[in-house]
Protein backbone atom coordinates (compact mmCIF):
# COMPACT_ATOMS: atom_id res chain seq x y z
CA UNK A 1 0.00 0.00 0.00
CA UNK A 2 1.31 3.42 -0.88
CA UNK A 3 -0.15 6.30 1.03
CA UNK A 4 0.90 9.90 0.54
CA UNK A 5 -0.32 12.81 2.60
CA UNK A 6 0.18 16.54 2.85
CA UNK A 7 -1.17 19.30 5.06
CA UNK A 8 -0.96 23.09 4.82
CA UNK A 9 -2.02 26.03 6.93
CA UNK A 10 -2.60 29.51 5.51
CA UNK A 11 -3.19 32.87 7.16
CA UNK A 12 -6.30 34.37 5.58
CA UNK A 13 -5.00 37.95 5.94
CA UNK A 14 -1.74 37.01 4.15
CA UNK A 15 -3.67 35.47 1.30
CA UNK A 16 -5.97 38.50 1.06
CA UNK A 17 -3.02 40.88 1.02
CA UNK A 18 -1.30 39.01 -1.84
CA UNK A 19 -4.57 38.64 -3.77
CA UNK A 20 -5.33 42.34 -3.54
CA UNK A 21 -1.79 43.56 -4.14
CA UNK A 22 -1.03 41.58 -7.29
CA UNK A 23 -3.44 41.84 -10.17
CA UNK A 24 -2.40 38.48 -11.63
CA UNK A 25 -2.56 36.54 -8.36
CA UNK A 26 -6.17 35.38 -8.66
CA UNK A 27 -5.86 34.17 -12.25
CA UNK A 28 -2.41 32.64 -11.77
CA UNK A 29 -3.31 30.65 -8.69
CA UNK A 30 -7.01 29.77 -8.98
CA UNK A 31 -9.05 28.32 -11.82
CA UNK A 32 -12.07 30.15 -13.18
CA UNK A 33 -14.42 27.77 -11.37
CA UNK A 34 -12.60 28.30 -8.06
CA UNK A 35 -12.74 32.07 -8.43
CA UNK A 36 -16.44 31.93 -9.30
CA UNK A 37 -17.13 29.75 -6.23
CA UNK A 38 -15.20 31.97 -3.81
CA UNK A 39 -16.29 35.32 -5.21
CA UNK A 40 -19.94 34.34 -4.67
CA UNK A 41 -19.26 34.47 -0.91
CA UNK A 42 -19.67 37.68 1.06
CA UNK A 43 -16.10 37.19 2.36
CA UNK A 44 -14.28 35.17 -0.30
CA UNK A 45 -10.84 35.17 1.33
CA UNK A 46 -11.22 32.30 3.85
CA UNK A 47 -12.46 30.20 0.90
CA UNK A 48 -9.53 31.25 -1.29
CA UNK A 49 -7.16 30.56 1.61
CA UNK A 50 -8.62 27.07 2.14
CA UNK A 51 -8.19 26.31 -1.57
CA UNK A 52 -4.64 27.64 -1.55
CA UNK A 53 -3.90 25.42 1.44
CA UNK A 54 -5.42 22.47 -0.46
CA UNK A 55 -3.18 23.09 -3.46
CA UNK A 56 -0.08 23.29 -1.28
CA UNK A 57 -1.14 20.20 0.68
CA UNK A 58 -1.58 18.35 -2.61
CA UNK A 59 1.91 19.36 -3.75
CA UNK A 60 3.31 18.11 -0.44
CA UNK A 61 1.45 14.82 -0.81
CA UNK A 62 3.03 14.39 -4.24
CA UNK A 63 6.45 15.13 -2.73
CA UNK A 64 6.82 18.31 -4.78
CA UNK A 65 7.03 20.74 -1.87
CA UNK A 66 5.99 24.34 -2.17
CA UNK A 67 4.56 25.68 -5.37
CA UNK A 68 6.89 28.51 -6.27
CA UNK A 69 10.50 28.02 -5.27
CA UNK A 70 11.30 31.37 -6.84
CA UNK A 71 13.31 31.62 -9.99
CA UNK A 72 12.93 27.90 -10.58
CA UNK A 73 9.31 28.19 -11.69
CA UNK A 74 6.47 26.04 -10.41
CA UNK A 75 3.62 28.46 -9.89
CA UNK A 76 1.86 26.94 -12.92
CA UNK A 77 1.16 23.78 -10.90
CA UNK A 78 -1.26 25.65 -8.66
CA UNK A 79 -3.82 26.07 -11.42
CA UNK A 80 -3.37 22.41 -12.34
CA UNK A 81 -4.82 21.46 -8.95
CA UNK A 82 -8.46 22.42 -8.76
CA UNK A 83 -10.72 22.01 -5.76
CA UNK A 84 -14.15 21.11 -7.04
CA UNK A 85 -17.12 21.48 -4.75
CA UNK A 86 -20.01 19.05 -5.05
CA UNK A 87 -23.57 20.21 -4.46
CA UNK A 88 -23.32 18.53 -1.06
CA UNK A 89 -20.34 20.79 -0.31
CA UNK A 90 -17.87 17.88 -0.34
CA UNK A 91 -14.63 18.99 -1.99
CA UNK A 92 -12.75 16.82 -4.48
CA UNK A 93 -9.46 17.25 -6.32
CA UNK A 94 -9.30 17.62 -10.08
CA UNK A 95 -5.80 17.47 -11.59
CA UNK A 96 -4.65 18.55 -15.03
CA UNK A 97 -1.41 19.06 -16.97
CA UNK A 98 1.81 18.09 -15.21
CA UNK A 99 -0.06 17.23 -12.00
CA UNK A 100 -2.30 14.78 -13.84
CA UNK A 101 0.79 13.18 -15.39
CA UNK A 102 2.48 12.98 -11.97
CA UNK A 103 -0.64 11.29 -10.59
CA UNK A 104 -0.53 8.70 -13.38
CA UNK A 105 3.17 8.03 -12.76
CA UNK A 106 2.56 7.50 -9.07
CA UNK A 107 -0.44 5.33 -9.96
CA UNK A 108 -2.74 7.30 -7.70
CA UNK A 109 -6.10 5.56 -7.54
CA UNK A 110 -7.90 7.65 -4.95
CA UNK A 111 -7.59 11.02 -3.33
CA UNK A 112 -9.37 12.64 -0.44
CA UNK A 113 -9.30 16.22 0.66
CA UNK A 114 -10.49 17.95 3.78
CA UNK A 115 -10.53 21.71 4.34
CA UNK A 116 -11.55 23.95 7.20
CA UNK A 117 -11.23 27.62 8.03
CA UNK A 118 -11.92 30.34 10.53
CA UNK A 119 -11.82 34.02 9.68
CA UNK A 120 -8.08 33.99 10.41
CA UNK A 121 -6.73 30.60 9.35
CA UNK A 122 -7.43 27.98 6.72
CA UNK A 123 -6.17 24.41 6.76
CA UNK A 124 -6.32 21.56 4.27
CA UNK A 125 -5.19 17.96 4.21
CA UNK A 126 -4.80 15.80 1.13
CA UNK A 127 -4.41 12.02 1.18
CA UNK A 128 -3.48 10.07 -1.92
CA UNK A 129 -3.67 6.30 -2.24
CA UNK A 130 -1.63 4.31 -4.72
CA UNK A 131 -3.53 1.85 -6.85
CA UNK A 132 -2.06 -1.09 -4.97
CA UNK A 133 -3.90 0.07 -1.85
CA UNK A 134 -5.96 -2.73 -0.29
CA UNK A 135 -9.72 -2.87 -0.68
CA UNK A 136 -11.53 -0.75 1.84
CA UNK A 137 -12.61 -2.83 4.84
CA UNK A 138 -16.36 -3.31 5.37
CA UNK B 1 23.02 45.38 -23.36
CA UNK B 2 20.59 45.17 -20.42
CA UNK B 3 23.59 45.00 -18.05
CA UNK B 4 24.29 48.63 -18.89
CA UNK B 5 20.72 49.63 -18.16
CA UNK B 6 19.97 47.53 -15.10
CA UNK B 7 23.04 46.50 -13.15
CA UNK B 8 23.46 43.20 -11.30
CA UNK B 9 23.67 45.19 -8.06
CA UNK B 10 20.33 46.86 -8.81
CA UNK B 11 18.69 43.49 -9.46
CA UNK B 12 20.10 41.96 -6.28
CA UNK B 13 19.03 44.98 -4.22
CA UNK B 14 15.50 44.79 -5.64
CA UNK B 15 15.37 41.08 -4.82
CA UNK B 16 16.42 41.80 -1.25
CA UNK B 17 13.88 44.62 -1.04
CA UNK B 18 11.10 42.32 -2.29
CA UNK B 19 12.02 39.67 0.30
CA UNK B 20 12.22 42.30 3.06
CA UNK B 21 8.82 43.80 2.15
CA UNK B 22 7.18 40.40 1.98
CA UNK B 23 8.63 38.89 5.14
CA UNK B 24 9.36 41.92 7.33
CA UNK B 25 13.00 40.82 7.61
CA UNK B 26 15.52 43.67 7.81
CA UNK B 27 16.93 44.09 4.29
CA UNK B 28 20.43 44.64 5.66
CA UNK B 29 20.50 41.16 7.16
CA UNK B 30 19.69 39.41 3.87
CA UNK B 31 22.84 37.97 2.30
CA UNK B 32 23.12 37.10 -1.41
CA UNK B 33 23.62 33.43 -0.52
CA UNK B 34 21.02 33.18 2.26
CA UNK B 35 18.67 30.23 1.71
CA UNK B 36 15.18 31.72 1.51
CA UNK B 37 13.72 28.66 3.22
CA UNK B 38 16.40 27.65 5.72
CA UNK B 39 17.90 31.04 6.63
CA UNK B 40 15.06 33.50 6.06
CA UNK B 41 12.05 31.32 6.86
CA UNK B 42 10.21 32.23 3.66
CA UNK B 43 6.88 30.40 3.28
CA UNK B 44 5.06 29.30 0.15
CA UNK B 45 2.79 32.32 -0.08
CA UNK B 46 5.82 34.57 0.51
CA UNK B 47 7.61 33.04 -2.48
CA UNK B 48 4.66 33.90 -4.70
CA UNK B 49 4.56 37.42 -3.29
CA UNK B 50 8.28 37.96 -3.90
CA UNK B 51 7.97 36.76 -7.48
CA UNK B 52 4.97 38.98 -8.17
CA UNK B 53 6.84 41.98 -6.72
CA UNK B 54 9.83 41.31 -8.98
CA UNK B 55 7.53 41.06 -12.00
CA UNK B 56 6.07 44.45 -11.16
CA UNK B 57 9.40 46.13 -10.46
CA UNK B 58 11.11 44.91 -13.65
CA UNK B 59 8.05 44.61 -15.92
CA UNK B 60 8.80 40.95 -16.63
CA UNK B 61 7.07 37.60 -16.32
CA UNK B 62 8.90 35.01 -14.20
CA UNK B 63 8.68 31.33 -15.16
CA UNK B 64 5.39 29.67 -14.21
CA UNK B 65 6.55 26.12 -14.76
CA UNK B 66 9.31 24.34 -12.90
CA UNK B 67 12.54 24.01 -14.89
CA UNK B 68 12.61 20.21 -14.50
CA UNK B 69 8.99 19.94 -15.67
CA UNK B 70 9.93 21.92 -18.77
CA UNK B 71 12.72 19.41 -19.32
CA UNK B 72 10.26 16.52 -19.03
CA UNK B 73 7.78 18.11 -21.42
CA UNK B 74 10.50 18.76 -23.96
CA UNK B 75 12.60 15.62 -23.66
CA UNK B 76 10.39 12.95 -22.15
CA UNK B 77 8.69 11.91 -18.96
CA UNK B 78 11.03 10.66 -16.27
CA UNK B 79 14.22 12.32 -17.60
CA UNK B 80 14.46 14.74 -14.70
CA UNK B 81 12.12 13.50 -11.93
CA UNK B 82 11.46 9.86 -11.12
CA UNK B 83 8.16 8.43 -9.90
CA UNK B 84 9.32 8.77 -6.29
CA UNK B 85 9.51 12.56 -6.85
CA UNK B 86 13.32 12.48 -6.71
CA UNK B 87 15.65 14.30 -9.05
CA UNK B 88 17.42 12.03 -11.54
CA UNK B 89 21.10 12.29 -12.49
CA UNK B 90 20.17 14.29 -15.58
CA UNK B 91 17.88 16.51 -13.50
CA UNK B 92 20.75 17.24 -11.11
CA UNK B 93 22.98 18.13 -14.05
CA UNK B 94 20.32 20.56 -15.31
CA UNK B 95 20.05 22.20 -11.88
CA UNK B 96 23.84 22.48 -11.56
CA UNK B 97 24.00 24.26 -14.90
CA UNK B 98 21.03 26.47 -14.04
CA UNK B 99 21.91 27.39 -10.47
CA UNK B 100 25.72 27.15 -10.61
CA UNK B 101 27.30 27.03 -7.15
CA UNK B 102 23.93 26.94 -5.36
CA UNK B 103 23.44 23.42 -6.74
CA UNK B 104 27.08 22.30 -6.69
CA UNK B 105 26.56 19.79 -3.86
CA UNK B 106 23.36 18.25 -5.23
CA UNK B 107 23.30 14.49 -5.56
CA UNK B 108 20.94 12.40 -7.71
CA UNK B 109 18.01 11.12 -5.69
CA UNK B 110 17.40 14.35 -3.78
CA UNK B 111 13.64 14.73 -3.17
CA UNK B 112 12.07 17.50 -5.27
CA UNK B 113 10.55 19.03 -2.14
CA UNK B 114 14.05 19.80 -0.85
CA UNK B 115 14.91 21.99 -3.84
CA UNK B 116 13.31 25.24 -2.59
CA UNK B 117 16.08 25.37 0.06
CA UNK B 118 18.53 26.02 -2.79
CA UNK B 119 16.86 29.30 -3.69
CA UNK B 120 18.84 32.35 -2.61
CA UNK B 121 18.60 36.06 -3.44
CA UNK B 122 21.41 35.40 -5.92
CA UNK B 123 19.55 32.64 -7.78
CA UNK B 124 16.42 34.79 -7.89
CA UNK B 125 18.44 37.70 -9.27
CA UNK B 126 19.86 35.31 -11.87
CA UNK B 127 16.35 34.43 -13.04
CA UNK B 128 15.54 38.13 -13.45
CA UNK B 129 18.84 38.73 -15.26
CA UNK B 130 18.15 35.87 -17.69
CA UNK B 131 14.91 37.54 -18.79
CA UNK B 132 16.44 41.03 -19.03
CA UNK B 133 19.32 39.63 -21.08
CA UNK B 134 16.83 38.87 -23.87
CA UNK B 135 16.44 42.58 -24.60
CA UNK B 136 16.90 43.26 -28.33
CA UNK B 137 19.51 45.81 -29.45
CA UNK B 138 16.91 48.38 -30.46
CA UNK B 139 13.26 49.05 -29.65
CA UNK B 140 10.58 48.37 -32.32
CA UNK B 141 10.77 52.12 -33.05
CA UNK B 142 14.46 51.68 -33.85
CA UNK B 143 15.48 53.67 -30.78
CA UNK B 144 17.67 52.89 -27.79
CA UNK B 145 16.29 51.66 -24.49
CA UNK B 146 16.35 53.37 -21.12
CA UNK B 147 15.64 52.12 -17.61
CA UNK B 148 12.76 53.95 -16.00
CA UNK B 149 13.21 54.19 -12.22
CA UNK B 150 16.39 52.19 -12.78
CA UNK B 151 14.48 48.92 -13.26
CA UNK B 152 11.79 49.03 -15.99
CA UNK B 153 13.21 49.01 -19.50
CA UNK B 154 11.30 51.22 -21.96
CA UNK B 155 11.91 52.70 -25.41
CA UNK B 156 13.90 55.91 -25.03
CA UNK B 157 11.70 57.65 -27.61
CA UNK B 158 8.19 56.31 -27.13
CA UNK B 159 8.40 55.14 -23.50
CA UNK B 160 6.77 51.87 -24.58
CA UNK B 161 7.78 49.05 -22.22
CA UNK B 162 10.20 46.50 -23.68
CA UNK B 163 8.51 43.31 -24.81
CA UNK B 164 10.60 40.60 -23.19
CA UNK B 165 10.06 36.85 -23.42
CA UNK B 166 8.49 35.17 -20.41
CA UNK B 167 10.61 33.28 -17.92
CA UNK B 168 9.14 30.05 -19.31
CA UNK B 169 10.29 30.89 -22.84
CA UNK B 170 13.74 31.79 -21.52
CA UNK B 171 14.00 28.44 -19.73
CA UNK B 172 12.79 26.50 -22.78
CA UNK B 173 15.34 28.25 -25.02
CA UNK B 174 18.06 27.60 -22.46
CA UNK B 175 17.15 23.90 -22.27
CA UNK B 176 17.31 23.65 -26.07
CA UNK B 177 20.77 25.24 -26.01
CA UNK B 178 21.93 22.87 -23.26
CA UNK B 179 20.65 19.93 -25.28
CA UNK B 180 22.41 21.13 -28.43
CA UNK B 181 25.68 21.71 -26.62
CA UNK B 182 25.74 18.77 -24.22
CA UNK B 183 23.15 16.26 -25.40
CA UNK B 184 22.08 15.73 -21.80
CA UNK B 185 18.80 14.16 -22.72
CA UNK B 186 20.10 11.68 -25.29
CA UNK B 187 19.08 8.14 -24.53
Amino acid sequence: MRLYQGVDLVEVARLKEAYERHEAFGEDVFTEAERAYCLKRSNPYPHFAARFAAKEACLKAFGLGISEPGGLGGRGRLREIEVESAVSGKPTLKLSGSMERMSARKKIAQSTISMSHTLDLAIAQVILLGEDAPEEAD
Amino acid sequence: MSQNLVSDDTILNEVKKAIAHTTGIDEETIEPDSSLVDDLGVLSLDFLDVNFRLEQVFGIKMARNFVLEHAEEMFGEGVAINEESEVTETGVEVLRLRLNEAAADLEPGIPVDELPALVTPKTLAGAVRDVLNCLPEKSPAGADWKAEDGTRIVCAETNEPASLPSGDEVVQNWLNRVQEERGLFSS
